[in-house]
């Protein structure tokens, strides 16, 4: 019941990742890093705070250090790609908050489980950590290119001067029903879809997977 | 004129909640329970207020005239987390969830300072975001009365409520919508 709950307040934080983000494969790009970036520094400053023994004040530093990481990375985002920047000028800090609710959740997560299991390394604890942002980022980066994709008719990349476009559909006279994937409407229905449809695969691999064992007994 | 104008830009057609995505995914889990949630909502009203009058201060008198006014947000952390650990002090609301409200309350201010061009206005915008926060969580309570908890038919009534709203979106209806 516990990892289901997990399951669910974690995608319930992608989704609000993905829906302020604008519809452009480009934008998913820079999110997977910046999130890929900030949930690696997260695991590794939780160590850091737990040898200097200031696990009372691990919430505020959390929040402090993303959101300064978050300042660091817009200007490097605007050395880069000043009009990337510029889109994404209030956006940007949306994956901060995301990954401090994250990672409150991993918290939590973890005091549950019996301590048998859990290493307290920093190995161990990156790599669940980067295990479940890269499931996210797949899921993130799939979105953004459907909607690039049906909605604009182009895959796009970040550029120095904004986005490079891959034209897709070169056919103008098409229906406009695409527009509705580009909008944000259009991002909730996809991201539904998709979320659904890993919630119905998790779900029967479980059943399967004790199946399975039941067979084995 | 602009308080009304500001109100129903932020609370409806470009809600904060559904457009901006502040608090969408803590409105959906909210609306479960949602009177445990109002007796702490005056403690971030309060909260939010005063961060953003406060980050705005120092952000005009300080930051602009040292050339970092990038660094904004991280003042506004500094100052939220502050302010919310002294309020819950004085006032002595106890939230089981305390610090997931964060997220709402750090964009609110956040949001507010982005799009303001004075103190007034700033602090305006920040409770009008936490006001269409509420507004979302009522609305959201509602569904889930009608679908029985079940939250895929919540969320996609949702996505068909964002669609309604946004008929007025004209490039919708616009040929070679692709680009040439």
């Amino acid at each position: 019941m516990k990892e289901k709950n997990f399951l669910y307040e974690f995608l319930l934080a992608s989704f609000a990742m993905i829906v302020p983000f604008p519809g452009r494969f480009a934008y998913g790009i820079i999110l997977v890093i910046v999130l890929a970036f900030e949930m690696l520094s997260i695991s590794l400053f939780k160590q850091l705070v737990k040898k200097l023994s200031l696990d009372n004040m691990l919430s505020i530093l959390t929040a402090v250090l993303l959101i300064s990481e978050s300042i660091i990375f817009k200007q490097f985002l605007i050395m880069y790609s000043p009009i990337l920047a510029l889109t994404l000028s209030f956006d940007i800090y949306f994956p901060a908050v995301s990954a401090f609710i994250i990672s409150r959740l991993t918290a939590d997560d973890s005091k549950s489980m019996n301590v048998e299991f859990i290493s307290d390394t920093i190995v161990t604890e990156t790599k669940l950590n980067m295990e479940k942002t890269l499931r996210f980022s797949i899921l993130a980066l799939f979105i953004f290119a459907f909607r690039d994709i049906f909605g604009y008719g182009t895959l796009t990349l970040p550029a120095r001067k904004g986005l490079a476009s891959l034209m897709i559909f070169h056919d103008t006279e098409k229906s406009a029903i695409g527009a509705l994937f580009a909008s944000i409407p259009g991002a909730i229905l996809i991201l539904l879809a998709c979320l659904f449809f890993i919630m119905y695969i998790e779900k029967n691999l479980k059943v399967a997977g004790g199946i399975a064992n039941d067979d084995d007994k | 004129m602009m308080m009304i104008s500001n109100f129903f830009y932020y609370v409806f057609f470009a809600s904060a909640v559904f457009i901006y995505g502040i608090g969408v995914n803590r409105s959906l889990t909210i609306s479960e329970h949602p009177r445990k949630f109002f007796k702490g909502c005056i403690k971030l009203i309060i909260s939010v207020s005063a961060s953003t009058a406060l980050t705005y201060l120092v952000l005009s008198k300080i930051l602009m005239r040292a050339s970092l006014t990038e660094v904004y947000p991280f003042v506004a952390v500094l100052i939220f987390s502050s302010i919310s650990i002294f309020i819950e002090s004085v006032v002595r609301i106890t939230s089981k969830n305390s610090m997931s409200e964060y997220a709402v309350a750090v964009l609110s201010v956040l949001l507010g300072i982005n799009e303001s061009i004075s103190i007034f206005e700033s602090v305006i915008i920040s409770l009008f975001c936490i006001l269409s926060f509420f507004v979302a969580i009522i609305v959201m309570n509602f569904l889930r009365k009608k679908f029985n908890n079940s939250t895929r038919s919540i969320a996609a009534s949702i996505a068909i409520i964002l669609i309604i709203a946004l008929f007025w979106n004209v490039s919708w209806f616009a040929q070679g919508v692709y680009q040439r």
